[in-house]
């Protein structure tokens, strides 16, 4: 079993093993969450690797990854437990053909541990080989808020209680991660259970370093150019700007089509992987590229000499 | 150490950040995991452990500046931190938290604006004209619709038992067998529906600057409650401003609002505002679960036949309008002017906006529509 990271700077170093750009600050929190053994709330725009935290953990401490990805209507049944109904119906059927009509004997029968789903909460508490699992619980902002206070109950005891079994409780507390976009505010009540960080965009160093870690072996130059641009895109008033999960895929399609340097043509052909709105789209294609593009040149030298 | 990290929960305390004992411990917890070899990483642990909003970080900064930085004894009385020279509200709002006012606020205020005003003149203000208020008044208003759509809970998209057959619910079903094998039935379920849209156009003329302002600040409480919320602001043309109401700070929010703005407290053409609305944004925005929320004192300056095809137009094209006129404030009024006349004869018979106590009920009627549709 990997051991925890012993202080901020091998938190540091750990996250950057796994190929993760973390700001000191998320160091810390980080690190702090592991040693409190507290959930930590990761908030910020999407895009801006929240989740990846989360991710790399898992694989630098080589322990298992639990993802429940929230929606909606997220409910005891999708998110901790079910039962195979129609194994269930089936054995009623056999109790019924071999002449059983003892209703304890036949509640025994249904509700036998076989015919339990282990949906992600029920798997995060169960013992695993690797060590106490990641448990991601992701876009949180998009559950409803029943099942935020459902939550708060797991997250305070990491122990359930499954009326026909007994009750479940974890040896090890797992290690939990929430994110959300903020597209609600989350309960106060949960927060509090929670250490909170927000991440925000990265600083044009930063997602240099992010692309370089991420994408080994870009070309520098077009990469300086990227980063700039993006930059300087986030400032403009879009219903969504683009993140840091925007700027590497834009990366990627620009290196795809052998891109080397940043071109009106080509930053329009590839604007979508960038933008993601059509009023954006249109706001971006008009007069903004140009302009951007023609700041870019103008403080290009700096940022040669930055990166 | 610790009495420093108690000196930093009260500071926050007293400028209105919710911090409770748990937080303070915590604190005291991770800034011994820490360490104090480095002031940030020791100041990134407390406030990962006290805060619990991004917003709050500025004002964190500042205490933990404060706090930390000066010996403890003084560190209380020292908290005059120099005026900023900028503009911002959320800096202005924070100058005003960490000075330290002589006035005594209850230990556990989470509103600093609701509680520098006592509870008593809340009653009262709940019935002020926004005309007549004044700017703390106003701001306590923010407070009281906030709480107002903070308690609106909206239907999930939620299984719900049901009589009659639609889904099979073999949950129900198989509890319902081992309860009793002999006299089981099968069960049905069918989904909740999902929630309404809003859409909320504002009037912003001169005649209605004050009621705007009012109707803006519930607009930025319901969309931080829910994100379907569309916002359209209009005097002589229509500006979509849906992308605004995601600034976080809701005088940030406003003051954007008024930048973006063009024709803000200048003549008032409806009949035009609402056309293009029904033009380019209808496809997008309007439906059969969108209820329109349309604020106007119905004094129209353009042709008022336009007026009328575009609101019947309207008025087809959604679920309801709602039609808020702040002149219903006068007992005696009547939908008289040109505009006013044609609206009452379109939509459904307007509602009054004119105080913060009709906008609460505004608030609640919406829920309760939406509940009504389950």
């Amino acid at each position: 079993m990997t051991p925890l990271p012993e202080s901020v700077d091998a938190t540091l170093e750990r996250l950057r093993e796994g190929r993760y750009v973390a700001t000191r600050e998320l160091a810390v929190s980080v690190f702090l969450a592991l040693k409190l053994q507290r959930p930590l709330l990761l908030e910020g725009q999407s895009g801006v690797g929240k989740t990846e935290v989360a991710r790399t953990l898992a694989q630098v401490l080589g322990r298992d990854l639990i993802r429940l990805q929230c929606y909606e209507g997220l409910d005891a049944a999708g998110a901790l437990y079910e039962w195979n109904y129609l194994r269930q119906l089936l054995e009623i059927r056999i109790a019924e053909a071999s002449g059983e009509r003892s209703r304890e004997a036949l509640s025994a029968t249904v509700f036998d541990p076989r015919f339990l789903i282990h949906r992600p909460l029920l798997q995060a508490l169960q013992p695993h080989a690797a060590g106490a699992p990641v448990l991601l619980i992701d876009e949180l902002d998009r559950a409803d808020e029943p099942f935020e206070a459902f939550l708060l109950e797991i997250l305070s005891d990491f122990q359930v209680t499954i009326p026909e079994l007994g009750t479940v409780r974890a040896v090890e507390p797992p290690i939990v991660i929430l994110t959300s976009n903020r597209t609600r505010e989350l309960h106060d009540a949960l927060k509090r259970r929670c250490l909170y960080h927000w991440i925000g965009y990265p600083d044009a160093a930063t997602e240099l370093s992010i692309l370089q870690a991420r994408l080994p072996g870009i070309e520098m130059r077009l990469a300086n150019q990227v980063v700039a641009f993006v930059q300087r895109l986030r400032a403009e008033e879009l219903y969504k700007a683009p993140g840091v999960a925007e700027s590497l895929d834009w990366m990627r399609a620009l290196t795809a089509l052998g891109v080397r340097e940043l071109t009106a043509p080509s930053t329009e052909l590839t604007l979508g992987a960038l933008l993601k709105h059509q009023e954006d789209l249109e706001r971006g294609r008009g007069a903004c590229i140009e302009r951007i593009l023609a700041e870019i040149v103008e403080t290009r030298p700096a940022h040669a000499a930055g990166g | 150490m610790t009495d420093r990290i108690v000196a930093l929960s009260g500071v926050l305390r007293r400028a209105g950040v919710a911090v409770g004992t748990g937080e303070t411990l915590l604190a005291a917890t991770a800034a011994e995991a820490v360490g104090v070899a480095r002031s940030g990483d020791l100041a990134e642990a407390l406030a990962a452990a006290l805060l619990r909003r991004n917003e709050d970080r500025a004002l964190f900064d500042a205490a933990f500046a404060a706090v930390f930085m000066n010996p403890p004894s003084d560190a209380d009385a020292s908290l005059a931190i120099p005026a900023p020279p900028a503009i911002r509200p959320t800096q202005r709002r924070l100058a005003t938290a960490l000075s330290r006012e002589p006035t005594a606020r209850p230990s556990d205020a989470t509103s600093p604006v609701l509680t520098a005003i006592a509870a008593s003149d809340v009653e009262i203000l709940r019935h002020r004209d926004f005309e007549q208020m004044s700017v703390p008044e106003a701001r306590a208003v923010q407070d009281l619709i906030r709480q107002a759509v903070r308690w609106w809970h909206r239907p999930m998209r939620r299984w719900r038992a049901s009589a009659r057959p639609r889904v099979f619910d073999a949950r129900r079903t198989i509890r319902e067998c081992a309860r009793s094998p002999d006299s089981a039935s099968l069960a049905w379920r069918v989904r909740r529906e999902s929630p309404l849209r809003l859409v909320l156009v504002c009037d912003v003329s001169g005649s209605m600057s004050a009621y705007a302002r009012a109707f803006l600040q519930l607009a930025h409480a319901l969309a931080g409650r829910d994100r379907s919320v569309e916002l359209f602001a209009f005097a002589t043309r229509l500006t979509r401003l849906t992308r605004l109401l995601r600034t976080v700070d809701v005088d940030e929010c406003l003051a954007r609002i008024g930048t973006t703005v063009p024709d803000w407290d200048s003549g008032t053409r409806i009949g035009a505002a609402l056309t293009r609305l029904n033009r380019e944004f209808g496809a997008r925005v309007l439906g059969s679960r969108t209820i329109v929320l349309l604020l106007t004192d119905g004094l129209e300056r353009g042709d008022p036949e336009e007026l009328r095809r575009a609101a019947e137009r309207l008025h087809r094209s959604c679920r309801t309008v709602l039609w808020l006129n702040p002149l219903l404030r006068y007992a005696a009024y009547e939908p008289v002017a040109r505009g006013a006349a044609v609206l009452a004869q379109v939509v459904p018979p307007a509602r009054p906006a004119h105080d913060p106590a009709s906008l609460v009920a505004l608030v609640r009627d919406l829920a309760d529509l939406e509940a009504g549709r389950r």
